[in-house]
């Protein structure tokens, strides 16, 4: 199992980044990156090399994400724990409105905003992860940036 | 989105390190695993009984259905499953399978023939404690024999006396109810991933998952109870609800063309007028929606479960009670636009038709006055068989309840199946 281990220290950080962003909470995006990595270690044997894992493990733990199983788990827990510390540069007020409201989408738009706009992925590629339709990102990309226009002014303009 | 948008977004993950998670992981995968294996050995024998085979096999590469190379599905591995055959009803079953009501758990099934009681612990995993899992939603086939279950990790099947079962289809959205083919050899499920509704159809048999798109949404104005069932000989396929209407297919989804499931009643059709005062909201009467529970194999006949009052959206499994019993409270001819009654039980009690033959027999079960039969709880049920004319042909008052040992006394109210 060395390689699982040398799977899971190269590509945790990574994960762990997206499943904050994900649930806005450090222990919940733990919490999500090791449920996905526990089932990837289930189905270590049959991912044939290191670049399935990480599209496997990444795929579960979105898929993680936006299962009622876990929504029911972690429902009315999303308090985000991490400071906003001011810098030099950075907008502090918009970066605290940007949290809150990316913690108002539903869990599926914010997979979709995360996958698209954190992990750069296309349309396609993130219809794939998500094992949905691009017309279903499509539509979910839409609804979210109603929604954080809404919330989040300072966005509103921001889409290209 | 400009860059700024994505500029926030790093920013907002970034300063979050990464905590030791490689061996909690793969703990928990062991734990995971451990399950898998088992359910690998219960496939093994499977195909060493030669059990595996002769049944429809959807295909993967046509369907559009994900591969192994997706990484969130499990190639197909062929379940202990056993399916029936589709022939005529001449008598009620000798045994009748049930969902425990009484034990606390959700995950027994009881089998009363006769007198002779069983308890069958489901084929659930079970955590490190040895307690069960939380609440599984679980439909056994018509047969009586096999079971299926949406489970943490997917939909999973085997036989109902069976240690374990087989995940056949792994996803974490499963969401509505899962109905059997009326041979018990496939099983379809919905899956809300997405936006709208995939159906997720299964050959219970060598466990090969075929995935259909539709329409129908999981949330919105439109949303409301999904049915997806087989008709009564199992050659086509009827999806749908009740604002956006239903379409029949080939039994695998194919060649698929509006259906015409006929006008649901007003609620004083079907329900008396007391409980449309105490339990319906003004307006609401006026308001039904249909699941659709059976069709016969012409099409002709509609089972509709009717209820009334604002749609609440597409039920996940997890609002989805474990105790659903299957049946429907109208029978609709739809090329007549008539309702199919049956004159010697309407009246006496709540009816709902529980089971329709390929040919035409209809299985009722009526909640009848508790002095026509056993003591104790007011609870009695009856279960009649009728021919495609419309005469009983069998009946039988069914138990109340048995006592298990110690556990205590196990309640007989959700049929779920019966044996051929």
């Amino acid at each position: 199992m060395d390689e699982f281990r040398q799977f899971v220290a190269g590509h945790a950080a990574a994960l762990l980044r997206s499943a904050y962003l994900l649930t806005g909470d450090r222990q919940l995006a733990e919490d999500l990156v090791q449920d996905a990595l526990a089932r990837t270690h289930m189905a270590w044997h049959r991912l044939k090399d290191v670049g399935n894992a990480s599209a496997y493990a990444r795929k579960v733990m979105y898929h993680l994400q936006v299962s009622w199983w876990r929504r029911r788990r972690v429902a009315e827990t999303l308090t985000d724990t991490a400071p906003v510390i001011a810098a030099p540069g950075r907008d502090t007020a918009l970066e605290l409105s940007v949290r809150a409201a990316l913690l108002k989408l539903t869990a599926g738009q914010r997979a979709v905003i995360v996958l698209r706009f954190f992990e750069d992925l296309t349309e396609a590629e993130t219809a794939k992860a998500l094992g949905v339709s691009k017309s279903t990102v499509h539509f979910k990309s839409e609804a979210a940036f109603r929604r954080l226009a809404r919330l989040v002014p300072e966005l509103e303009g921001e889409r290209g | 989105m400009t860059d700024e948008f994505r500029e926030l977004l790093h920013r907002r993950a970034d300063g979050v390190k990464s905590a030791p998670l490689a061996e909690p992981a793969m703990t928990a995968g062991r734990r995971l695993g451990y399950v898998r294996d088992s359910v690998a050995g219960v496939a093994a024998v499977a195909v060493a009984a030669g059990l595996v085979g002769g049944y429809l096999v959807l295909d993967p590469a046509t369907g559009g259905a994900p591969t192994a190379e997706d990484g969130a599905v499990l190639p197909a591995v062929p379940t202990d499953a056993v399916a029936g055959e589709i022939g005529r009803w001449t008598a009620l079953p000798e045994t009748l399978v049930y969902g425990n009501n009484g034990l606390g758990s959700d995950q027994a099934a009881s089998l009363v023939t006769g007198d002779t009681y069983e308890t069958l612990p489901l084929p659930y995993f079970t955590d490190d404690d040895g307690g069960d899992v939380e609440h599984t939603p679980w439909f056994v086939s018509p047969n009586g024999m096999n079971v299926a279950s949406a489970t943490e990790e997917g939909l999973s099947i085997g036989r109902l006396d069976a240690e374990a079962d087989t995940l056949v289809h792994e996803s974490a959205t499963l969401c509505g109810l899962i109905n059997w083919s009326p041979d018990s050899s496939r099983v379809v499920v919905s899956d809300c991933a997405g936006d709208t509704v995939d159906l997720i159809l299964v050959d219970a048999v060598s466990g090969a998952v075929n995935r259909l798109a539709t329409d129908l949404p999981v949330e919105g104005e439109d949303s409301d109870w999904v049915t997806a069932i087989w008709n009564a000989d199992g050659s086509r396929l009827i999806w749908g609800n009740t604002p956006l209407g239903f379409t029949i297919a080939d039994a695998d989804g194919s060649d698929p063309e509006p259906f015409d499931a006929g006008v649901l009643p007003n609620a004083a059709e079907i329900l008396d007028q007391h409980t449309i005062d105490t339990k319906l909201l003004p307006g609401e009467a006026e308001n039904p929606r249909t699941r659709i529970t059976a069709v016969s194999a012409d099409g002709n006949l509609v089972c509709h479960d009717v209820t009334y009052g604002d749609p609440t959206g597409y039920h996940a499994m997890d609002r989805v009670s474990g105790h659903i019993e299957p049946g429907c409270n109208y029978l609709l001819d739809v090329s007549t636009g008539q309702r199919i009654e049956f004159p010697e039980v309407d009246g006496e009690g709540y009816t709902k038709i529980v089971g329709l033959s390929a040919f035409g027999e209809v299985i009722t079960r009526t909640l009848t006055d508790p002095a026509d039969s056993g003591p104790g709880y007011g609870t009695v049920y009856r279960t009649d068989l009728w021919n495609a004319e419309g005469e009983k042909i069998d009946s039988l008052v069914e138990p109340q309840y048995y006592e298990d040992g110690g556990k205590g006394r196990v309640m007989l109210n959700v049929l779920w199946g019966y044996t051929s």
